[in-house]
């Protein structure tokens, strides 16, 4: 496969590079921008964690890495540098080369992922079939390895369960065959959008287990969504906090639980925000519904919600600049007052 | 079912004007309409009587579809055989609808066993095919105008009865519903004031695609010798005329079949239009 | 599979007896004499006391649904009228040639709907897509007589292509058969197959927008799999369903057809009882014809479940 290099991207230790990702609905005035301006990158072997209410884009982010994001929604700006290249300028064909093999997704709904007619089996050859190069199929090989995928995520009974279809599973051995679907070809990067939300508790912690072990024995890197922020403190090494279709907050798990800098963050950990079910009708005499992204605030798009702007008498600067972060920094906040003690 | 959104009252000249398809039926239909009630009055020549004119002529400026084996204009006679088709289909369509509506809201709103017995009543009738169905009828009372009349009426009226069925079942839970229940107003009335204006959409649709099959069948049952009985002219009578010089004056059975087809046709367009007007959500489909 | 497949065929057996009860009151619910109707106006009263007696038309109405239900449970479905005949040989006699004609046009009816329904599905708003909907609403109102004729003159009468009429058994001459064979099935197919396209596009479209279909560019998947063992698969399941309530309509053309191809199946014995007002003929194979149609439902039912394993319960 030609690979088109990226000079910025060969010296740099990071596997994925997202430079001033935009993603927009629709187009021209009416244009809703779903993610805007998002800058990151994950190293090799990390599990970068991603949180935020619902609605604050992260779902649209993860389809937007894999340059999946269903119609109207368009990449408006920005890049993804995936492993050297970037994707934006590669071919559908390369693309969908990539896509399952080096690039999984997860998402939370496993079920509704899978062709419910055909069985197991099927569903995880299927994706070695479509990724083996010309001449390579081997039917009973790919049995194998399908068992083997099966096997590793500590899937019981594996050979019983090559032959059922996708609704004799339970929800939790749903969720094991679709990440042993993700995992069969060793991706370099799962991107899990929630995998975990609908399962119950035990299966939550068995999955997790699970996708830390894939990264310790495979130093595969991962991108994990979530509602819960006691999830990310348990497996994530470094975390995002995404409001608005913005990230307003990064940094190491540690640096972050321990020391937030953004008021968003601070009023999540203290646990003043849910992150999910329905927000308070207010917050601390402020509005407590987030914004929609067809109207966005202006500057600072937390400003209306925020305890700090009201403490320091409504300053301008909230409502009309965009905080200006160091991207660069192992932690940051875009908060205009994030360094000062208010 | 769900009850569709726009409802009757979207039925307009304008919103007609705008949908391509039912202003191109309601053109073909209307075109058709006259074309019929032209023939009542006039016609270019005696459509009935053996006038001694040369016999199987073919089509000309004179007699744009032929003549038939006693010399009889068959342009004449497709003009004056529209009336037969057209009241046959609408008459049957008429009585199906009634009847049907009927059964449906009953069997709708009683719920219960009535309604379990009659739904099942109406799947068997389903599973007769309409046109093996009719022809037993017409078998039984004799071919005529009448019996294809009462046949096909008997037969298209278990369809309705399984739309309108569903449209009161789906409807008679509605909170608006129940509260005429509650304010103790009388069954009879729940059914006229809330209920019907529910169904009258889907029978409207309903209506315009029984007219369509309607026609079909006239001209199907006429084609096998067991409708309309020649000498008296309508599209099914011209039909079985036709066959038997089929090698001879193959205009006649394709003249009449084309009317067939045109009429069919506009009657189609109209109600898929009608559709797309009442229930915005289906043209999207 | 297999229990599923007992109850489902269980369950319809009660389904044709009440067919057969309902058919009969029917039948005796229309009023006049069918003696006499079969006779015409000139009938003589002493002739038509006869032949009812025969018919078993002066017993009493229970009477006479229980013997000709007895005659059904033996298989006998009474004797003919007219000829005195029984039926049942003579209808077993016309199996062959109906069922061949039935095969025949479902096969152009699936080969000129199926994939045309699909693609216009898949290719929404391409110009497949945009010529199905006035082509199948053509389909919808076109009468079987109308293209039988069209295609009887041009190919048979004007081309000589094609013989015009009649009907070889397929272990006769296999080619011949066939030959006979191609225009009423085509006329058939060609009625049905809008049909079915419409049907097909928008099962199609409606499975697109599921999100297992739009997850397969996450997996990576190959167009070819995508369309195949993701759409097609599941898209033929919805399609299944509404075909075999269909079917009427197309056993309905299969009558006229017969008529217009001189077709010696059913569809034509039944159009003889009717012309000769054979009521016993026409009322025994309505209900063959109705039982057939919801055998083949059931028919269809099973193979739902046998595809879709979701219904396997």
């Amino acid at each position: 496969m030609p690979v088109v290099f990226d000079e910025a991207a060969v010296d740099s230790e990071s596997l994925l590079r997202v430079e001033n990702l935009s993603v927009e609905f629709g187009s021209g005035p009416r244009a809703v921008r779903a993610v805007d301006d998002v800058s990151f990158t994950i190293g090799h072997g990390e599990i970068l964690g991603l949180v935020g209410e619902s609605g604050s884009g992260k779902s649209t982010l993860c389809l937007a890495l894999m340059r999946i994001v269903p119609a109207p929604g368009v990449v408006k700006s920005g890049r993804v540098v995936f492993d050297g290249r970037d994707l934006g300028v590669l071919s559908v064909r390369q693309m969908r080369e990539i896509r399952g093999n080096e690039l999984a997704l997860i998402v939370q709904d496993a079920l509704a992922t899978m062709n419910p007619v055909t069985r197991i089996e099927e569903q995880i050859v299927e994706i070695l079939r479509d990724h083996a190069g010309k001449g390579t199929v081997d039917r009973k090989n790919f049995r194998e390895r399908a068992l083997r995928a099966l096997r590793s995520v500590h899937l019981p009974n594996a050979e019983l369960n090559l032959r059922r279809y996708p609704h004799q599973l339970s929800g939790g051995m749903q969720q094991r065959v679709a990440i042993a679907q993700g995992l069969i070809l060793e991706p370099k990067l799962i991107i899990a959008d929630e995998p975990t939300t609908a399962l119950d508790v035990t299966v939550q912690a068995q999955i997790l287990s699970l996708l830390r072990e894939v990264r310790d024995t495979s130093g595969t890197s991962i991108v994990f969504v979530t509602h819960d922020l006691a999830t990310v403190a348990e497996i994530c090494d470094r975390v995002m906090v995404m409001y608005a279709g913005r990230i307003v907050e990064s940094g190491t798990v540690r640096e972050v639980f321990k020391n937030p800098e953004h008021p968003y963050t601070k009023a999540l950990l203290s646990g003043l925000l849910p992150l999910v079910g329905e927000p308070p009708e207010e917050l601390d005499a402020l509005p407590g519904q987030p914004p929609r992204p067809e109207d966005w605030p202006s500057g600072c798009r937390f400003h209306p919600r925020c305890p700090v702007y009201v403490r320091l008498g409504k300053p301008d600067v909230c409502r009309e600049t965009d905080p200006n972060v160091d991207e660069t920094q192992s932690h940051w906040a875009a908060c205009h007052f994030a360094n000062q003690e208010v | 079912m769900d009850v569709p959104q726009g409802g009757v009252r979207a039925i307009t000249i304008r919103a007609i004007v705008n949908n391509k398809r039912a202003l191109l039926g309601t053109i073909l239909v209307a075109a058709v309409l006259l074309f019929t009630l032209v023939g009542v009055f006039w016609t270019p020549y005696n459509p009935i009587s053996f006038g001694g004119g040369k016999s199987f002529l073919s089509p000309s400026w004179l007699h744009p579809a032929g003549t038939d084996i006693y010399g009889r204009d068959i342009f004449s006679r497709i003009m004056a055989g529209g009336q037969t088709s057209l009241s046959i289909a609408g008459v049957a369509v008429a009585v199906a609808a009634t009847m049907g509506s009927i059964i449906g809201v009953v069997s709708g709103f009683i719920g219960g066993i009535v309604d379990v017995i009659v739904s099942r009543v109406v799947d068997l009738m389903l599973a007769i095919p309409a046109l093996v169905f009719a022809l037993g009828i017409v078998a039984l009372l004799g071919p005529s105008a009448q019996s294809v009349t009462v046949a096909l009426s008997v037969v298209y009226m278990w369809q309705f009865a399984r739309v309108i069925r569903s449209i009161v079942i789906s409807v008679r839970n509605k909170t608006y519903v129940e509260a005429s229940r509650g304010l103790g107003v009388s069954p009879i009335a729940i059914i006229v004031k809330d209920i019907f204006p529910s169904v009258v959409p889907i029978l409207v649709v309903q209506i315009t695609t029984a007219l369509a099959w309607g026609i079909l069948d006239e001209a199907n049952l006429g084609f096998l010798g067991l409708g309309v009985q020649p000498p008296s002219p309508s599209w099914g009578s011209l039909l079985i005329e036709g066959r038997e010089y089929l090698f001879d004056t193959p205009w006649l059975s394709l003249g009449a079949g084309t009317m067939v087809l045109i009429t069919v046709l506009g009657v189609n367009l109209l109600g898929d239009g009608l559709r797309d007007i009442i229930d915005p959500r289906s043209a999207e489909k | 599979m297999f229990r599923y497949a007992v109850r489902r065929i269980l369950a319809a057996l009660p389904l044709l007896l009440a067919l057969s009860m309902i058919l009969f009151l029917y039948i005796h619910a229309v009023p006049g004499d069918p003696i006499a109707g079969m006779l015409g106006p000139n009938g003589n009263p002493a002739l038509i006391k006869q032949l009812r007696h025969a018919a078993g038309l002066d017993q009493s109405l229970p009477t006479q649904y229980w013997h000709w239900f007895v005659g059904l449970f033996h298989g006998s479905l009474g004797v003919s009228l007219v000829s005195g005949q029984p039926i049942t040989p003579i209808l077993v006699q016309r199996i062959p040639a109906t069922l061949q004609l039935t095969v025949a046009a479902l096969f152009f009816t699936v080969l000129l709907g199926l994939p045309v329904g699909f693609f216009a599905g898949v290719y929404k708003g391409s110009w497949l897509d945009r010529i199905l909907s006035p082509l199948s609403l053509i389909g919808l109102s076109i009468p079987v007589f109308w293209v039988g004729t069209l295609l009887f003159l041009v190919l048979g009468v004007h081309l000589r292509w094609l013989p015009t009429a009649g009907y070889v058994p397929f272990s006769q001459s296999p080619i011949e058969s066939l030959r006979l064979t191609f225009m009423p099935a085509f006329a058939l197919g060609f009625t049905l197959a809008p049909f079915l396209a419409r049907l097909t596009r928008a099962a199609t479209i409606e499975l697109r927008q599921e999100q297992f279909i739009v997850h397969t560019t996450a997996k990576g998947l190959r167009r070819s799999t995508v369309l195949g063992r993701y759409l097609a698969r599941n898209a033929v399941l919805p399609v299944l369903s509404v075909l075999g309530l269909q079917l009427g309509t197309l056993i309905g053309g299969q009558v006229i057809v017969e008529q217009v191809f001189n077709w010696p199946g059913i569809g034509r014995l039944i159009v003889e009882g009717a012309i000769q007002r054979d009521y016993l003929m026409v009322q025994s194979l309505i209900l063959i014809i109705a039982s057939s149609y919801i055998v083949i439902n059931l028919g269809v039912e099973l193979l739902h479940a046998w595809l879709d394993p979701r219904v396997r319960l």
